[in-house]
C-alpha cells in the first residue's frame, strides 16, 4: 500500500511537470498556472530601448585639404570634388547600422523620412529632442570626409565626425565622441580619380570599414 | 519502480526538446549546401546603390547586402546595374572572419554634352578679376576677356587638377569656412599655375543659386572630359 502511494505521488508530480512544459522554457510565468490553463502563455520580455540613428552630412563632396610648405609662406587650400554615383551618407549609414547591429542592448533603426531630427542642434546639446518612436537618439554629424595632402607629412584619407547618444525623454547625454579618423592615402590624387573615381571611393570605403566598427565597439563598452 | 524510470525518461526527453527547436529556428540568409560545412559572413557593396547581386548563378538581393551564412570557399559573384557594365569576380569567403567586397561600377556609356560650349565667366586673379567667355571643346579650354586684357588656351590633357575651391587662387586661406560647395569657384590647375572661374547666366550680379548652377555645370563638363584622360595608379611590384 505504501509503495503504491509513493508511485502515485511521483507520477502525479511528473505529469504536472510534463503538462507545465519543459523546464528550459523561459517564457512561462507562474501567473499562467494560477488560471488553470495547461498551455504556456507568452509574457512580455523586458523591452530593449529603441534607438534611432540620425545622420547629418555637412558637405556631400569629397574634400581635399592641401598644404604646401614654402620658405617664406605656406599655401593652404580646400578643394571639393563631387563623387559621381556615390552617396557617402547612405554608405556610412549602411556600414554603421551593420556594425551597431551586434549591440543587442538596443534596437537600432535609421531615421525615417517623416521624422524631423535637427542633428546639429542635438550635437550642440541644445534644444529638446524631437518626438520620435524611440527611447534614445544617436545623433551623428559628419563634418567632412576626404584627403589631407601635405608636403612634409604623410597623405591621409580622413573622416571628421561627432556622435552623441541622448535619452529622448529627458534630453540627457548618455555618451558622446568626436573623431578624426585617418588611414594612409597611397597614391596621387589625380590617379585616384581615374576609372570613375575608383581610388577615392575605395579609400573612403576602407576608412568607413575602420571607423564604424570602432565607434560601435566604443558604444558597446559604454555603460548606457 | 520500472514505471518511475519510464516517466523519468519521458521528463528528460521533454526537457531536451527546446534545444532542438532553437537549433531549427536559427536565421539563415542563404542556406549552405551542407549543414556541416563551415559558413562565413559576406558583405557586398557598390559605389552606386541597388545593384542586383547574383551569387553562384542565384539572385540573392541588392546592394548593399550582408549574407550571414554563405558556405566558406570560392564563389562567383556577378553585379548588375542598368547603365553600368556587369561586374563579375570570384570571391573567397572565409569562415573565420567576415568577407567584404566593395566594387566601383563602371558606367557603360559616358554621356557627354554637345561641344563646344561657351560660358560667361568671371576669371579670378590673385588680385581682382576680369570678365569674359570660356569656351570648352573636347580638347581644350579657351578664355577670352571682354576687354582683350587676358586670353589663354589650356589643353585638357595638360590639366593636373579639376575641382571646386574657395578664393581666387591657391594660397587663399580657406580653413574654418563651413559654407556649401555651391558658393565655390571652378578651379583648374596646370603644372605651375591655377585658374579660377565663376560662371554666371546673364550678369555677374546673378544670385548665387543661379551662378552656382552654371558653375557646377561648367565643372561637370570639364571634369568628365578630364577624367577620360586619367590613368589609374600603376600596379605595385
Amino acid at each position: 500500500m505504501k509503495r503504491v502511494t509513493l508511485e502515485s505521488c511521483v507520477t502525479l508530480a511528473l505529469v504536472a511537470i510534463v503538462l507545465a512544459g519543459p523546464i528550459g522554457a523561459k517564457n512561462i510565468s507562474p501567473a499562467d498556472h494560477s488560471h488553470g490553463s495547461s498551455l504556456p502563455r507568452e509574457v512580455p520580455i523586458p523591452s530593449v530601448p529603441k534607438t534611432v540613428v540620425a545622420v547629418h552630412l555637412v558637405n556631400p563632396d569629397f574634400t581635399v585639404m592641401q598644404l604646401k610648405y614654402r620658405v617664406f609662406f605656406n599655401k593652404a587650400e580646400v578643394k571639393r570634388i563631387p563623387l559621381n554615383d556615390y552617396d557617402f551618407k547612405a554608405a556610412f549609414t549602411d556600414e554603421f547600422m551593420n556594425a551597431l547591429a551586434e549591440d543587442k542592448r538596443m534596437e537600432w533603426r535609421t531615421q525615417t523620412s517623416d521624422e524631423q531630427i535637427d542633428v546639429p542642434t542635438l550635437l550642440k546639446g541644445k534644444g529638446s529632442p524631437p518626438s520620435v518612436n524611440a527611447e534614445r537618439i544617436l545623433a551623428v554629424g559628419i563634418n567632412e570626409y576626404g584627403a589631407f595632402l601635405a608636403d612634409l607629412a604623410a597623405d591621409k584619407f580622413y573622416v571628421s565626425a561627432q556622435f552623441r547618444l541622448i535619452d529622448r525623454a529627458t534630453g540627457k547625454k548618455l555618451w558622446k565622441k568626436t573623431v578624426f579618423e585617418r588611414i594612409d592615402f597611397d597614391g596621387k590624387i589625380s590617379e585616384m580619380q581615374a576609372d570613375n573615381q575608383k581610388g577615392l571611393k575605395e579609400g573612403i570605403n576602407r576608412i568607413l570599414e575602420k571607423l564604424c566598427p570602432k565607434i560601435a565597439a566604443e558604444i558597446r563598452r559604454a555603460r548606457v | 519502480m520500472r514505471s518511475i524510470g519510464t516517466l523519468m525518461a519521458l521528463v528528460c526527453l521533454t526537457v531536451s526538446l527546446p534545444v532542438v527547436e532553437v537549433a531549427a529556428q536559427s536565421p539563415s540568409d542563404q542556406a549552405p549546401a551542407n549543414a556541416s560545412q563551415p559558413v562565413g559572413v559576406l558583405r557586398i557593396k557598390t559605389d552606386v546603390t541597388d545593384a542586383q547581386v547574383v551569387l553562384d548563378e542565384q539572385e540573392v538581393g541588392r546592394t548593399p547586402l550582408t549574407l550571414r551564412t554563405v558556405a566558406a570557399g570560392k564563389h562567383r559573384l556577378l553585379l548588375i546595374k542598368e547603365g553600368f557594365e556587369d561586374h563579375a569576380q570570384e570571391i573567397d569567403v572565409n569562415a573565420a572572419k567576415p568577407t567584404s567586397v566593395f566594387v566601383v561600377m563602371k558606367p557603360s556609356r559616358l554621356e557627354m554634352p554637345e561641344l563646344p560650349r561657351t560660358f560667361n565667366v568671371i576669371h579670378q586673379h590673385r588680385f581682382g578679376s576680369c570678365q569674359g567667355k570660356l569656351t570648352v571643346t573636347a580638347e581644350a579650354l579657351d578664355y577670352q576677356a571682354e576687354n582683350d586684357s587676358d586670353k589663354f588656351h589650356i589643353p585638357i590633357s595638360g590639366l593636373t587638377s579639376v575641382s571646386r575651391s574657395w578664393g581666387p587662387t591657391a594660397g587663399t586661406f580657406a580653413f574654418g569656412i563651413r559654407a556649401p560647395t555651391d558658393a565655390m569657384a571652378f578651379r583648374i590647375t596646370t603644372s605651375g599655375r591655377s585658374y579660377g572661374f565663376l560662371a554666371f547666366q546673364d550678369s555677374p550680379e546673378d544670385k548665387m543659386e543661379i551662378a552656382s548652377v552654371k558653375t557646377k555645370e561648367l565643372h561637370s563638363i570639364v571634369y568628365r572630359l578630364w577624367s577620360l584622360t586619367l590613368k589609374g595608379p600603376r600596379p605595385k611590384r
